[in-house]
């Protein structure tokens, strides 16, 4: 009898103790859709290469690739400064184009599909099965579920990239290269979670303007961010007059003459200048290397305070750890010491998904990851460490599978 | 009243007819509904297509495709990997990578045993791939092919280059492996096996063999002998002849003879079995005329036999008498102008194209009047179908009518006609360019200019190529360019199109397929031809169940167009998006 007192107790410990050690792997969200386009400039020095780097920047990681084959439009000097693109996605029906994606839908027969709702949507198959059958029922629960998480969330991002000649930037000085990197190496060692532009600012912007003049490039990326309209009346008309799950040249035709019927929404802008950039870590024999760290560092920057400004556009992440509190998210996501961010729970109701907050974290100091792009070629500080560790500022209890989201600005 | 009640009924049984439909239950599997709404196909399959006119549709049941009739009798069980659509009452269905034969009725035609079979040209017959080494490309000698029809009957089964099928540019018959085109060329109604040194008719009899022709000198020269004897045993050899239609042209000559004794040429009605005409020739000295472009005769001590145009064929001799001429006979075998003319081609377009000794061509219409005498140093094969005839005066080409008058001046270097069409290409210090009539629709910047359809031509310009649409007298609509493209495919069921190929990452070629109009019915994605012409029949059948998985066209289709860019106020066409 003891042996077996002792022996559930025991197994109880290594269940409490290794239970709560336990990370959790991280636990697959509906996450946002994005389609990326570039505003390319003709006439610019690097043109051709920020359209080469732009085709092979990565994909920022908390979203869904929703790219169609076009991702590139070429805009000429005469072009105005604060052109957004939206002519261009009016007039080619981007939005129709982003729909059929989400349906599958094969332009030669009309025919569609669920499939991609189904992945992205991480519905079981008995609900799938559901989804299909109700396809044709109006103010079905489970497709306004869809439609609301998912395809509503669909965003297009329009990023115009300028590129800034060196002689207009700022004054040459010609001060040792070498010199510089070692200086701005042990400026950036001491840094921590900080903001990069006030502690460049603590020896002065010449050191940073200096290296950008001598190599000559920087880059402004204004990126502009519009969002998928998806309302219930878009919804059942599309159901009903659009959708066939096998090929039907009515509803493909139908589809076709009402392209104008789906729409985008502007949602902000944001720009970035791109000049916090240390090219540590840069192979300057390979100019396409300095370019593409440039670019997307800044578009990064600018996505990360899209989601911060724009309730739509914020993204969700998994806590993968609850002790301590750890997540997948980091610098590249716009968190700094000062970030709060909320703890989610999901709710799911009759196929309708909610959240509801239980409780408020911010990052640890010290304990923030360092996941720009090339960070860790850069050898920034943090860059190691494959997560950022929080602390909980307010709120009940937290369970691993919990999402966070950002709240407030900055 | 009554009848107004019977009417009513008729009505209603007839609309109600026309809602006769395929259903979906509640769990998304489906059904069928006849007409009275009653439910004879229950709710098992998760997808049943259009029903034929013999009431059999496709159904899917998992991941396999049968047929089932519209009583709910599954005819064709549910085991098949795809079932393409059908044409003209028969589809192509899969089976772990091997195709067959259905017909519409769900009957079986042939058990899938091939790798990949061809459509089906206009006369009913199909050339089905039976075996290939993965190593080898598909028209590498080598590779086993079948002759098949509409019943799935197989008519022959052999090596590529054991089949020869007449190509009637070539006057000539050619190896199977060289076609260059989906469907073949039997519109002669017969083809040749070089293994068996026999002819075939399309129900796979063969219809000329050894024993065949031994009976046909014996009746053709009134010998006398066992029908069963062999050529061998005559002491005859057959030299060549034209498998091209039903009436062929046989050349024997004596066995142990390659130079001298007698030649004997027998034309044979295949169709009623009877010689038409027969000559013999006796050559006791060699006779060899230089060779002219290949659509002229070749001359030696040999005869070389030609095929009936026009209701006339020309046969060319050559003795010790007369030199080299040609003789042009009826089909009843009436020689209805020997020894008229140097050299001739055949009658096409209601003219034929004749040559003198001093190498000068003219032009006789089909009553052997000179319509245009001995006038010119070059010509093209055959007037075309306007009524135009591209000649060369001096060093120059240019264009003529049947009248004599110009039509496109002689100012060219070089000359190509355009089938189907009165637009030719001329070319001028090595540029080519178009003429359509007497009207200059191209000026001679291209490096290259061939013909596609009726409707429109490829150009090269550079390393480029690109289409040019003739009735709207415009480059292709998107103005695309593409690295390279091929010959013609034939008419395929009313569509005709063309492969070309773009380079994508590492210049590895991506093949696609345009129509005539320059649209991209098969996106440029497939880095394996085979694939490429499994996309074309799959899109030009309008599928149901697919030979191709669509996600992964879309993912390359997205990644072959990436990187090209669109003007801010440009409309993109619609073939470049991929949803």
């Amino acid at each position: 009898m003891k042996r077996i007192f002792i022996s559930l107790v025991l197994i109880m410990y290594t269940a409490v103790v290794f239970g709560e050690k336990r990370t959790i792997e991280e636990v697959d969200y509906r996450r946002n859709s994005i389609y990326s386009i570039l505003i390319n400039h003709d006439e610019q020095h690097y043109g051709p290469n920020i359209a080469d780097v732009f085709l092979d920047m990565p994909l920022p990681d908390k979203y869904n690739d929703h790219d169609l084959s076009v991702k590139i439009i070429q805009v000429d000097k005469k072009t105005p400064k604060n052109e957004r693109g939206e002519g261009f996605l009016i007039h080619n029906h981007v939005a129709s184009h982003l729909v059929a994606r989400w349906f599958n839908r094969d332009p030669k027969t009309g025919a569609c599909n669920m499939d991609l709702i189904k992945e992205r949507g991480l519905y079981s198959a008995s609900e799938y099965d559901k989804i299909i059958a109700q396809q044709t029922i109006r103010n079905s629960a489970l497709l306004a579920d869809a439609g609301e998480e998912l395809i509503h969330n669909t965003f297009v991002i329009v990023n115009d990239i300028r590129y800034i000649d060196k002689e207009k930037a700022g004054r040459i000085t010609g001060m040792v290269f070498f010199y510089l990197i070692a200086t701005i190496g042990a400026v950036t060692s001491g840094l921590t979670g900080t903001d990069m532009t006030s502690d460049f600012a603590t020896i002065g912007h010449s050191a940073q303007e200096i290296m950008n003049s001598l190599k000559g490039f920087r880059v402004k990326v204004n990126t502009h961010l519009y969002r998928l309209v998806w309302d219930e009346q878009t919804a059942n008309r599309f159901y009903t007059e659009m959708y066939s799950p096998v090929p039907d040249d009515a509803k493909k035709n139908a589809f076709i003459r009402n392209r104008d019927m789906f729409k985008l929404e502007y949602v902000g802008s944001q720009m970035s200048s791109g000049s916090e950039i240390s090219f540590l870590g840069v192979n300057f024999d390979t100019p396409d290397e300095m370019i593409k760290k440039a670019c997307t560092r800044a578009i990064d920057e600018n996505i990360a305070n899209l989601a911060r400004n724009f309730e739509p556009f914020k993204i969700k992440v998994t806590l993968t750890n609850v002790t301590p509190l750890q997540a997948p998210i980091g610098m590249k996501e716009g968190i700094t010491e000062n970030t709060k961010f909320e703890v989610l729970e999901k709710v799911v109701s009759d196929y309708k998904t909610t959240y509801r907050r239980v409780a408020v974290i911010k990052p640890e100091k010290g304990m923030i990851w360092d996941n720009r792009f090339m960070a860790a070629e850069e050898g920034a500080v943090g860059s190691t460490l494959e997560y950022t560790t929080f602390k909980q500022v307010s709120g009940g209890k937290i369970y691993p599978g919990m999402l966070i989201r950002e709240i407030g600005k900055k | 009243m009554k009848r107004t009640s019977a009417l009513a009924l008729a009505l209603l049984m007839g609309v109600g007819y026309l809602f006769a439909e395929v259903v979906a239950s509640k769990n998304g599997l489906c059904g069928y509904k006849d007409s009275q709404g009653n439910l004879v196909i229950p709710y098992k399959y998760d997808y049943i297509g259009n029903f034929s006119g013999q009431g059999v549709a496709v159904m899917k049941k998992g991941n396999k495709f049968g047929m089932v009739t519209n009583q709910g009798r599954e005819v064709l069980a549910a085991k098949y990997d795809a079932i393409g659509s059908f044409h003209d009452g028969i589809a192509i269905l899969s089976l772990k990578n091997k195709q067959g034969l259905v017909s519409s009725t769900g009957r079986l035609l042939h058990q899938p045993e091939y790798e990949f079979i061809y459509p089906f040209n206009s006369k009913g017959v199909a050339k089905a791939l039976v075996k290939k080494k993965k190593k080898d490309p598909i028209d590498a000698p080598g590779v086993v092919f079948a002759l098949i029809n509409k019943e799935g009957k197989e008519i022959y089964r052999g090596a590529a280059e054991e089949i020869r099928l007449y190509h009637e540019k070539e006057n000539g018959y050619y190896p199977m492996y060289e076609a260059k085109t989906d469907t073949i060329d039997v519109s002669c109604g017969y083809f040749y096996s070089v293994k068996e040194n026999a002819c075939y008719d399309l129900e796979g009899r063969q219809v000329l063999n050894d024993k065949i022709r031994s009976s046909i000198y014996k009746q053709a020269f009134g010998k006398k002998g066992n029908e069963k004897q062999s050529l061998s045993k005559l002491g005859l050899k057959d030299i060549e002849y034209n498998p091209c239609n039903d009436i062929q042209c046989l050349v024997y000559s004596q066995k142990r003879s390659k130079t001298t004794g007698v030649r004997s040429v027998i034309y044979y009605d295949l169709k009623n079995q009877r010689v038409i005409w027969s000559k013999n020739y006796d050559i006791t000295k060699k006779r060899l005329y230089a060779l002219a472009p290949e659509q002229w005769f070749s001359v030696s001590q040999r005869f070389t036999p030609r095929s009936y145009h026009e209701d006339f064929a020309v046969v060319s001799v050559s003795d010790t008498v007369s030199g080299s001429k040609d003789i042009v006979i009826n089909r009843e075998g009436k020689e209805v102008a020997s020894y008229a003319y140097e050299g001739c081609c055949d009658f096409k377009n209601g003219y034929m194209v004749v040559r003198d000794e001093n190498y000068n061509y003219g032009l006789v219409n089909r009553n052997h009047q000179m319509v245009i005498p001995y006038s010119y140093q070059g010509s093209v094969v055959n007037v075309n179908s306007f009524g135009l005839w591209a000649v060369q005066n001096g060093e120059l080409w240019g264009v003529v009518n049947t009248s004599g008058e110009v039509i496109v001046p002689f100012e060219f270097d070089d000359i190509r006609q355009m089938d189907k069409r009165d637009v030719f290409f001329v070319s001028k210090d090595y540029k080519w360019g178009a003429y359509e009539r007497n009207v200059k629709i191209l000026d001679c910047i291209f490096d290259d200019l061939f013909s596609f359809i009726d409707q429109t031509f490829v150009y090269q310009y550079g390393d480029e190529f690109g289409l040019y649409c003739l009735h709207t007298h415009s480059l292709s609509p998107s103005h695309d360019a593409y690295e390279g493209c091929y010959e013609a495919d034939p008419e395929l069921h009313g569509n005709q199109m063309r492969r070309f190929y773009i380079l994508g990452e590492e210049n590895v070629k991506l093949y696609g397929y345009l129509d005539g109009y320059g649209n991209k019915v098969i996106p440029f994605m497939y880095t394996d031809v085979k694939q490429a012409a499994a996309a074309y029949l799959y899109y030009r059948n309008k599928p149901t169940p697919t030979f191709t998985d669509l996600e992964k066209f879309r993912d390359r289709l997205r990644f072959s167009r990436r990187s090209r860019t669109y003007k801010l106020n440009s409309i993109v066409a619609e073939t470049d998006w991929d949803y």
